[in-house]
C-alpha cells in the first residue's frame, strides 16, 4: 500500500520534478498490464444501454469467495468493498453483471428487465419463446417481467 | 389459531419426514452449531463467506419470517445438482444462477438441516448479488438521467472540431462530474480539472470516483494545498486553481496533461481569471492540448469571445429547474408585527439587520403551506452576524411553531457543522438554513422549496490607494439574485421571496464584480514575471484592471526589490515568487534567512498565513476569555498565538487530548495542523532552494526511542487505514431540540471517535521533531522577540500606523491611529491592544525635559511607538489588523524607502511622512549610522545568499554564520538604543517647505569619503537638494528650522570632545564628527570587542570553513562533548544551571 505517499507533505517543486520524468521510460516495465486489479473485458448488455468493464469472464472468478457460476458470468470485483490484500480472497467480493443467453449467445445483463434465469439464462426474447416448455410458475415468473418491462419500455 | 391447523394438515400430509417445519424449529436457535458453515477453507482462521455475518441472520430472520407469513413453513426438498437443470418439475431452486463451491468450503453440511442452511446461504448470496448490480445500475441510471448526459457526443464532436470547448449548464446539470469522465472515455488518460476550492476537489474526487467504481483506487485523484492523493495510475486529477498555477510557473507548459478543464470559471476569481489568460497563451505553444471551460449559464457571451480567435465552440446544457413562483415582499409589505423578536436583539448594536421580515416569511409560508407538504427553507443573508440576528429570531419563531428547525451556513464553520444542512428534517418539519452566498453555487443543498432573498451580500473591495481591504455590504448582482432564486427549484416546484421590490431588482448590476478588481494584484503580478512573461501590462486579461493599478503594484513591487528598476524579476523576487504567501510574509521569511537561526521565525509565519484561529467565540464567551488570559503577550496577537501554539505543541507532546483544550479556548484546531503544515512547506521549500540548511539531521532518536516510535508508528498506520476505507458521513436524520438542530451531541460524541488530524500530526512527528517545533514556538527571551518584531516590520513595511498625538487624554474607544495614507484608524475591538491601550501610550515617566533651545510642542521621549500592522479592513469602521509595536525612530531608519536630514542630523523624515526631531547633540548622527551600517549589512547577507542560490554554488557559505549572528546581536542593541526624539505626521504645508533644494554646500562635494557607507558613490540629490550618501538617505537636503539654528549656535559656542578617544574639537562640527567616526580608533576597538569579526569583512569573498562555528564545546557542568552551535551553547549553559 502507498501509506506513505499519503501523508508526505505536499512539495510543489519536488512533486512537479517528479511528474516531469520523461514518459518513455515509464513504459517498458508498465505494471499495468499484469495487474489483475484492472478491468478489461469489456460487457455490453444486448437489452440495455449497460456497458461497463469487467475483470472476468467464466465460471470460477479467482477472487470469488467458495462460489462458482453453472454458466460463464462477467464478474466484478466489488468496488463497493475495499479491496483485499493482492492475492487474497474476501467474502462477497464478486458482482456478475451478466452472461450470455443460452439459446442466442448475445450478452446480457442481470436486470430483470434483460434476462431471465430458469435452469440457465435467457435474454427476455429468448426467454418469451421458451416459456411455452416450462412449468406454470415459471412462465407466470416471466411473464410478470416481461410486462413489468413492457410497462417500463412504453 | 386457524394456520396452525392448516399447517399441521399440510405437514400431515406430505411424506418427509425429513423436512423442516419453520413452526417448531428456526435456524435462529442453532447460530453457534450453524455458523461454522458459513466459513470458507482459508490459511487465515474465521474466512466467513459473507461479507457482513450480522446482515446474513438478518435476513434468515426476515426469509424465516416471510414463509411462515404467505404459509409455507415447510422447507422444500433440495435438489441435486443433476436435476438443476431438467425443465420439469418446477423448483425455485432453479432460479439460483450461483453454487457453492464445495471444494471451498471448511465443513461439509452432514445433516438435512445443514443442508438446508447451506442452501439458505446460497439463496442469500444470490440476492446480494442482485442487490449489488442493482446499485450500480442506479448509479449507471442517476448518471444518464442527468442533463449533461444528452450532451456527450456535442461534446465529443466539439472537442473533434475545436481545441477549446464551452460548456454552459447551471449547477446540478452535472457538468463538473460528467466531464471528466466523458474525456476518459474519449481516451484521455491525463485530465486536470480545476476548483476554487479545496473541498470540491476532494468532494468531485470521491464522487467521480465512486461513479468509475474506483472508490478504492487511484484514477481519481486530487491535490490541493496540503494534500494530494495521485499515483502512477491517476488519469483524472482534480486540483485547486492556485496549484495549477504553480505547477504552470514550474514546468512551463504543463506536458503532463491532454486535457485541461477550468471548472466554476463564472466565478470571475483571481486565480480563475489568471488562468484563463495563461491557458489561452498555453495553447499557442502546445497545440495538442485541449481546453474545456465550464461555467454556469452566466455571461457565457464574454467567455465565447475571448476565445473567438482559437475557435471555441460552445456547448449549452439546459439546467433541470422547476418552475418557480417569485414574489417580491420588499420589508414595508409585510405586516411587521411591532418589537416581536426585535426587542430581543436590541441589545446589539443598531447597526444590525432586522430579522423580522424572515420571521414574517416563515410565518407567511405556515399559513399557506401545509406542513405536510415537504420542503425546506433557505434564506439568503449577506455575512455571519446577519446570520445570527435571523437565527436567534426564527429559533424563538420556532418555540411556537415548533416545526422548524434553524441551520446557519457559512464558510467559517468546522466541516462537521456544515455537513448538518444535508441531514434530512424529520417528517412534518421544516429545516430553515440560514446561510451566506456560499449557498449560492459552492454548495448545493437539495430539498429546499423556498428561498429568501435579502437581496444582500458582504464583499470584499480593496482600496489600492490605501492599501486596504473593506468589507461592506451591497445588492446582489441580477445573476446572483437569479441563481439565489434558482435554488428553489432543483427537486419541485418552488417558491422564491425576495425582501425588495422588482424596480431595486431592475438597478442591480448584471454580474458581480470580478475579484481581480477587488483584491491586490502584487502577488499575481509577480507571478507572472517569474513565469517569464516580458511585460505584465501586455498579458490578456480576460477583463483587465485598471492601468492605474497595475502601474502602483509594479512600483510597488520595485520597492520592495522584487523587481529590477527594468521590470525584470529580481533573484529576490522570484524567491518571493516560490514561496505560496502574500509577499510581506515572504520577505520576512528571506529576510530573516541571513540569520542562523529561522526556526522560530517559521513559525511564525506560517501562523501569520492562516486564517485566524480564534473563533467569535473566544472573544464572546467569558470562559474562553478568561482561560486565555494567562497566555495574553502585551507584544501583539501574533505572539500570544505562538504562544497558544506551544502550549498546544506541549499537550502533543504530553498525548493529552488538545481537541477539547481548543474548544475550551474557543480556538479552532484545524488551524494550528495547518500551521504546522505550512511551517514544514516554508521550511522545505527554503532547504529546497538553499536559502537555510537543511536541519534536523543530527537529532536522532535513541534505540529505545525508535523502538517506541516503531510501534506507534504501526497502530498509528493502522488507524489510518482503518479510516481510509471507512465509508463516509452518510446524511443522517436531524434531532430536534428546542428549534435549533440539536449540535451538543455531537460535540460530545466527537472525541470518541478517532481523530484523524491528530493521527496525522503523530505520524509525522516523532518526540525529537515535537520539542523541535515546541522550542520554535518559544518567544520568551528578549532578544528573540525584538528579531521577530524586526522581522514582521520588514515584512510589512510601509504598513505602519502612529497613534493621534491626542490620544494621551482619549479614552479606549477613542484611540486614533494614522498611516500615511489613510488617517483615524482604530485597533480592532478583538485584540489586545485595543483592551490594553495604554501599552501605546507614552507614561508620564517617559517623558524628558527639553532643552531651552527646542521650541515645537510635540513631547521628547526615548519610548515612542510605532505600530506595524498585517491589514487594513474596514466594516463598521477602518482597522488596524495584527498589530505589533516597535520603537519609531529606530525601525524607520532601517525600513524607509526614503530618508532625509538636514545637516546636523537633528531633523529627519522618513518617507515623506514621519519627522523626527533629534535635539540631543549627536544622538542623530549615531542612530543614523548604525542604521545605514545595519541595513547594509543585512542586505549584503541577503544578496550573497540569493546570488550563491543564483550562480547554483553547492555549500552555501557558512561563514557567513558568524557575520548574520553578530548582525542579530548588533540589530538588537541598535533597537534598545536610547534616543530622546520628538515624532510627528507631517501635513502637506509642512512637505511644501521641507527640502533646501539647495545643491551640496563646498565642504560636503570635497569629501573625499562618503562617511555613512565608504563603498556608496556620494552625488548631489537634484530633487531634494543635498547628498545622495546610501541607497535609502538624503544627507543635508532638510530645511533648517528655527530650533536646529538656535541648537547649532548653542553647541558651537563648546569646543566637542570624542567620548571613545581623545580627539578635541575646538567648536562643535557635525562634518568634522561625520569623517572621525569612521576613523576613531576608540570607537573601533570597542566595536571589535562585541563582534569578534567586524563587518567589513562581508565584502570579502565567502569562505567555506565552517570549524570555529561548530566545534565541539566541552559543558563541564554536564561532563559532556557537545557539537554545537553558538547559541545552543548558551542555551545548554542555561538548561544545565537549571538541572542543578
Amino acid at each position: 500500500m502507498d501509506d506513505d505517499e499519503d501523508f508526505v507533505l505536499d512539495n510543489e517543486a519536488e512533486e512537479i520534478k517528479r511528474l516531469q520524468l520523461p514518459e518513455e521510460e515509464k513504459k517498458p516495465i508498465d505494471p499495468e498490464e499484469a495487474d489483475e486489479r484492472i478491468a478489461r473485458i469489456e460487457f455490453n448488455c444486448s437489452g440495455c444501454e449497460m456497458h461497463e468493464m469487467v475483470h472476468y469472464f467464466g465460471r470460477k472468478p479467482p477472487f470469488a469467495l467458495g462460489v462458482e457460476y453453472p454458466e460463464d458470468n462477467y464478474v466484478m470485483r466489488d468496488p463497493f468493498q475495499p479491496p483485499p490484500p493482492r492475492w487474497q480472497t474476501q467474502p462477497e467480493y464478486y458482482i456478475t453483471l451478466g452472461t450470455k443467453c443460452s439459446t442466442c449467445s448475445k450478452s446480457v445483463c442481470k436486470d430483470p428487465g434483460c434476462s431471465f434465469y430458469y435452469t440457465a439464462s435467457f435474454c427476455l426474447p429468448c426467454g418469451k419463446e421458451e416459456l411455452k416448455n416450462w412449468p406454470v410458475e415459471a412462465q407466470a415468473r416471466i411473464r410478470k417481467q416481461l410486462s413489468a418491462s413492457q410497462g417500463k419500455k412504453n | 389459531m386457524s394456520r396452525k391447523s392448516k399447517t399441521t394438515d399440510w405437514y400431515a400430509s406430505t411424506g418427509h419426514r425429513t423436512q423442516l417445519n419453520l413452526i417448531e424449529f428456526s435456524f435462529l436457535d442453532r447460530k453457534a452449531e450453524l455458523s461454522g458453515l458459513l466459513q470458507a477453507k482459508s490459511r487465515q482462521a474465521g474466512r466467513s463467506l459473507v461479507e457482513n455475518e450480522a446482515d446474513f441472520w438478518k435476513f434468515v430472520a426476515k426469509y424465516e419470517h416471510m414463509m411462515l407469513s404467505t404459509g409455507r413453513p415447510m422447507l422444500p426438498h433440495r435438489l441435486a445438482e443433476a436435476e438443476l437443470t431438467s425443465v420439469h418439475p418446477y423448483h425455485r431452486s432453479k432460479h439460483l444462477a450461483l453454487r457453492l463451491d464445495a471444494d471451498e468450503l471448511l465443513q461439509e453440511a452432514d445433516n438435512e438441516m445443514q443442508a438446508q442452511f447451506r442452501h439458505l446461504l446460497l439463496v442469500y448470496l444470490d440476492f446480494r448479488q442482485a442487490e449489488k448490480f442493482q446499485r450500480i445500475r442506479k448509479l449507471r441510471q442517476s448518471q444518464r438521467n442527468l442533463p449533461i448526459a444528452r450532451f456527450r457526443q456535442d461534446l465529443r464532436e466539439a472537442l473533434d472540431t475545436s481545441r477549446v470547448v464551452i460548456v454552459a449548464g447551471d449547477t446540478g446539470c452535472g457538468k463538473s462530474t460528467q466531464v471528466p469522465q466523458f474525456l476518459y472515455d474519449f481516451g484521455y488518460r491525463s485530465i486536470a480539472c480545476t476548483q476554487p476550492r479545496r473541498l470540491a476537489c476532494v468532494s468531485l474526487c470521491k464522487r467521480v470516483a465512486h461513479e468509475l467504481l474506483d472508490d478504492y483506487g487511484s484514477r481519481v485523484a486530487f491535490q490541493i494545498r496540503f494534500e494530494r492523493s495521485r499515483t502512477q495510475l491517476t488519469n483524472i486529477i482534480f486540483i485547486t486553481e492556485g496549484l495549477l498555477l504553480r505547477q504552470l510557473a514550474v514546468a512551463a507548459n504543463l506536458d503532463q496533461y491532454d486535457a485541461l478543464i477550468l471548472d466554476e470559471i463564472h466565478e470571475r476569481n483571481l486565480f480563475g481569471d489568471f488562468l484563463l489568460g495563461v491557458t489561452k497563451c498555453l495553447l499557442r505553444a502546445r497545440p495538442q492540448l485541449k481546453l474545456i471551460l465550464m461555467s454556469a449559464t452566466i455571461n457565457v457571451e464574454l467567455f465565447h469571445g475571448y476565445f473567438r480567435e482559437e475557435g471555441a465552440r460552445l456547448v449549452q446544457v439546459p439546467g433541470r429547474l422547476f418552475p418557480i413562483k417569485l414574489r417580491y415582499l420588499p420589508p414595508p409589505a409585510l405586516e411587521l408585527k411591532a418589537g416581536q423578536a426585535t426587542a430581543e436583539s436590541k441589545r446589539f448594536k443598531g447597526t444590525r439587520i432586522d430579522p423580522a421580515p424572515f420571521v414574517q416569511v416563515l410565518s407567511l409560508i405556515d399559513q399557506q403551506y401545509p406542513t405536510t407538504e415537504r420542503g425546506d427553507v433557505l434564506i439568503f443573508v449577506s455575512g455571519v452576524n446577519e446570520i445570527e440576528s435571523v437565527v436567534e429570531a426564527v429559533q424563538e419563531y420556532a418555540t411556537e411553531q415548533t416545526h422548524w428547525l434553524v441551520l446557519p451556513l457559512h464558510s467559517g464553520q468546522a466541516m462537521a457543522e456544515q455537513g448538518k444542512v444535508f441531514d434530512y428534517a424529520p417528517e412534518g418539519m421544516r429545516k430553515c438554513i440560514v446561510s451566506t452566498n456560499i449557498a449560492e453555487t459552492s454548495l448545493t443543498v437539495d430539498g429546499v422549496r423556498f428561498v429568501v432573498d435579502s437581496g444582500k451580500v458582504k464583499e470584499m473591495s480593496y482600496d489600492a490607494i490605501c492599501k486596504g481591504q473593506r468589507l461592506k455590504e451591497f445588492w446582489v448582482s441580477k445573476s446572483s439574485a437569479d441563481q439565489r432564486k434558482g435554488r428553489a427549484g432543483r427537486t419541485g416546484p418552488g417558491v422564491c421571496f425576495r425582501l425588495y421590490t422588482a424596480e431595486q431588482f431592475n438597478a442591480f448590476e448584471a454580474y458581480p464584480t470580478p475579484e481581480i478588481y477587488r483584491v491586490p494584484l502584487d502577488t499575481m503580478l509577480l507571478q507572472m514575471v517569474s513565469m517569464g512573461l516580458p511585460d505584465v501590462r501586455a498579458f490578456p486579461f480576460i477583463e483587465a484592471p485598471e492601468t492605474e493599478r497595475i502601474e502602483q503594484t509594479i512600483l510597488a513591487l520595485k520597492q520592495h526589490s522584487a523587481l529590477s528598476v527594468e521590470e525584470k524579476i529580481t533573484p529576490l523576487g522570484s524567491s518571493l515568487a516560490n514561496l505560496p504567501v502574500e509577499l510581506s510574509i515572504g520577505k520576512m521569511l528571506l529576510m530573516g534567512c541571513v540569520f542562523p537561526e529561522v526556526e522560530q521565525l517559521l513559525t511564525l509565519a506560517a501562523m501569520l498565513s492562516v486564517q485566524n484561529p480564534l473563533t467569535n467565540r473566544a472573544h464572546t464567551d467569558q470562559r474562553c476569555v478568561r482561560e486565555r488570559e494567562s497566555l495574553e503577550s502585551d507584544q501583539g496577537d501574533i505572539f500570544t498565538l505562538v504562544r497558544l501554539y506551544r502550549e498546544w505543541v506541549q499537550l502533543k507532546m504530553r498525548r493529552d487530548g488538545t481537541r477539547q483544550w481548543c474548544r475550551r479556548l474557543g480556538i479552532e484546531e484545524q488551524r494550528f495542523y495547518e500551521v504546522t503544515k505550512l511551517r514544514q512547506q516554508f521550511q522545505r521549500i527554503l532547504e529546497g532552494c538553499g536559502m537555510v540548511v537543511a536541519s534536523g539531521s543530527d537529532s536522532q532518536l535513541t534505540s529505545a526511542e525508535r523502538a517506541t516510535r516503531h510501534g506507534e508508528l504501526r497502530h498509528l498506520k493502522a488507524m489510518k487505514r482503518r479510516q481510509r476505507f471507512e465509508q463516509p458521513r452518510q446524511r443522517k436524520l436531524l434531532k430536534h431540540s428546542a428549534g435549533r438542530a440539536a449540535e451538543d451531541e455531537e460535540e460530545r460524541d466527537e472525541p470518541q471517535g478517532d481523530d484523524m488530524r491528530d493521527v496525522d500530526f503523530r505520524l509525522r512527528f516523532d518526540p525529537r521533531q515535537l520539542s523541535l517545533l515546541e522550542r520554535s514556538a518559544r518567544l520568551d527571551r528578549h532578544r528573540d522577540v525584538v528579531l521577530m518584531k524586526l522581522l514582521l516590520g520588514c515584512g510589512f513595511y510601509p504598513q505602519l500606523a502612529i497613534s493621534d498625538e491626542f490620544n494621551y487624554c482619549k479614552g479606549g474607544g477613542q484611540q486614533f491611529f494614522h498611516t500615511r495614507l489613510k488617517p483615524f484608524l482604530l485597533q480592532h475591538p478583538n485584540s489586545h491592544f485595543a483592551k490594553h491601550f495604554e501599552l501605546l501610550k507614552l507614561a508620564d515617566s517617559d517623558l524628558l525635559p527639553k532643552p531651552d533651545f527646542y521650541t515645537p510642542k510635540q513631547p521628547l521621549s526615548e519610548r515612542h511607538q510605532l505600530l506595524c500592522y498585517q491589514s487594513l479592513l474596514e466594516t463598521a469602521k477602518p482597522y488596524l489588523i495584527n498589530c505589533i509595536r516597535l520603537p519609531a525612530a529606530q525601525t524607520l531608519l532601517l525600513f524607509s524607502f526614503a530618508i532625509d536630514t538636514n545637516a546636523g542630523i537633528t531633523q529627519i523624515v522618513c518617507d515623506g511622512w514621519l519627522g523626527l526631531d533629534l535635539p540631543t547633540p549627536g544622538s542623530g548622527m549615531e542612530l543614523l549610522s548604525r542604521a545605514i551600517e545595519l541595513r547594509r549589512r543585512w542586505s549584503r547577507l541577503l544578496y550573497a545568499k540569493l546570488d550563491d542560490l543564483n550562480s547554483k554554488q553547492e555549500a552555501p557559505s557558512h561563514s557567513s554564520d558568524d557575520r548574520s549572528s553578530t548582525l542579530w546581536h548588533d540589530l538588537v542593541d541598535y533597537m534598545a538604543l536610547d534616543v530622546a526624539y520628538t515624532i510627528r505626521r507631517l501635513l502637506p504645508a509642512d512637505i511644501k517647505r521641507l527640502y533646501s533644494h539647495q545643491a551640496p554646500s563646498t565642504r560636503l562635494t570635497e569629501l573625499k569619503e562618503n562617511p555613512f557607507a565608504v563603498d556608496y558613490p556620494m552625488t548631489p540629490n537634484e530633487e531634494k537638494g543635498g547628498l545622495n550618501v546610501s541607497e535609502h538617505v538624503v544627507y543635508s537636503c532638510l530645511a533648517e528650522q528655527q530650533w536646529t539654528l538656535a541648537m547649532d549656535a548653542a553647541l558651537r559656542a563648546e569646543p566637542w570632545k570624542c567620548t571613545r578617544c581623545d580627539l578635541e574639537l575646538e567648536e562643535f562640527d557635525v562634518l568634522e564628527q561625520l569623517v572621525h567616526r569612521p576613523k576613531c580608533k576608540g570607537r573601533k576597538a570597542q566595536g571589535q570587542k562585541s563582534k569578534p569579526t567586524s563587518a567589513e569583512t562581508s565584502t570579502e569573498a565567502p569562505t567555506s570553513s565552517r570549524s570555529h562555528s561548530s566545534g565541539g564545546y566541552y559543558c563541564d557542568t554536564c561532563n559532556r562533548e557537545l557539537k554545537l552551535s553558538k547559541i545552543d551553547i548558551l542555551r545548554h549553559k542555561k538548561q544545565c544551571r537549571n538541572n542543578k
